[in-house]
């Protein structure tokens, strides 16, 4: 009896350490922001992150400086009926309370639209979201590739 | 389930489940999708005619475009993609993974080709399309139909198909079939990598096809 009890006092206060690490409410960590280096000739690019709210949210936007695109765009990857894979753009991303939302490959992407010179590898790209309630924050984005 | 002595009828029971646990297992085994004796991760397709007798031009900024025939050389393999260069994703994605995946064959990489047809012809030029592809292997293919008419043919001979609308706003938007084909000498699509491939499993599926020569292949 005294055994299982320890147990799960032991268990309870894991759980709440776990928990505690979480984003607080009415904040948004982003993480893992990372963008591909593009083709001399390419004139799209494309972000990555990963989102998790603290409360339930939604992303409304993004931005980049000039330099790096012309604008930001959020977009997914569709398939239509034929199986050919396309983009839309997407009128926000819900962020529900303490999930990881996920923008990868094939997925979901932060579009850069008209490049004015191609990202390079190593180069740091500054990434303006906008939320529906957190405020508005400014991650890095790092670009990857040979 | 603690086991009594002689129980027989508590094995009995165990036993009368072994065997439709046994064919399930089977079942579902056997429902996995049979790529091929080899092993092979990608998509091998049946009866497919081959696309050889297609060609489209080959274009190289500031000299004549040459006729592309599609088949490899001898011994090699030719992998092909329908795409265009103002795709943010899907197609860097599938040449990043190329890339590395022909960087893990080594010297075996000289044995594959490239091939990238593009979709939009309008926007992909000769001076966009070829650095383009050059980027992420050097020496690539870079195939530019002369007009709808030749993208329809040779996106028929591999099934394929894109779309290319314009809004009124003048904003485009393209789809196309992602698949990367691997073409063998005599024209024969040998195999197919659906989007989203790992690099790994493509340099696996490359090692075999090469060690086995596509010839000798049904």
């Amino acid at each position: 009896m005294r055994r299982s009890s320890c147990t799960v006092g032991a268990v309870t206060l894991m759980a709440w350490l776990v928990c505690g690490c979480g984003p607080r409410a009415g904040t948004v960590r982003v993480s893992d922001a990372w963008a591909r280096a593009t083709p001399p000739t390419a004139t799209m690019g494309a972000v990555y992150l990963r989102l998790t709210s603290g409360s339930d949210d939604r992303l409304l936007g993004a931005g980049v400086p000039d330099t790096v695109a012309a604008r930001a765009e959020l977009h997914e990857v569709v398939r239509d009926t034929l199986g050919r894979m396309g983009m839309q753009p997407v009128d926000g991303v819900a962020l529900p309370a303490g999930r990881t939302v996920r923008f990868a490959p094939g997925g979901r992407h932060v579009m850069l639209v008209d490049l004015p010179r191609p990202l390079s590898p190593g180069e740091r790209i500054a990434v303006r979201l906008r939320f529906e309630h957190a405020t508005p924050e400014t991650v890095i984005a790092v670009v990857r590739g040979p | 389930m603690r086991k009594r002595p002689g129980d027989r009828n508590g094995m009995w029971r165990a036993s009368r489940l072994a065997l439709p646990i046994a064919m399930l297992l089977g079942a579902t085994v056997g429902c996995a999708p049979e790529r091929s004796g080899s092993g092979l991760r990608g998509f091998v397709p049946k009866g497919h005619a081959p696309v050889d007798g297609v060609s489209l031009p080959e274009v190289h900024p500031g000299a004549a475009a040459v006729p592309f025939r599609f088949a490899a050389r001898p011994g090699g393999l030719l992998f092909v993609y329908f795409g265009y260069t103002s795709c943010p994703d899907v197609c860097p994605t599938t040449l990043a993974d190329l890339r590395a995946a022909l960087h893990e064959l080594g010297a075996d990489a000289a044995r594959v080709e490239v091939a990238f047809v593009t979709v939009d012809v309008r926007r992909d030029s000769a001076e966009v399309l070829a650095p383009y592809l050059a980027s992420f292997v050097p020496g690539s293919h870079a195939l530019r139909p002369r007009n709808d008419e030749d993208l329809a043919n040779a996106e028929r001979a591999f099934e394929a198909s894109s779309q290319v609308r314009r809004d009124a706003a003048g904003k485009i938007t393209v789809s196309h079939t992602s698949i990367g084909y691997l073409v063998d000498e005599r024209g024969r699509i040998q195999l197919e990598w659906s989007f989203g491939t790992s690099s790994k499993d493509m340099a696996h599926d490359l090692r075999v096809l090469l060690r086995e020569p596509p010839a000798s292949r049904p």
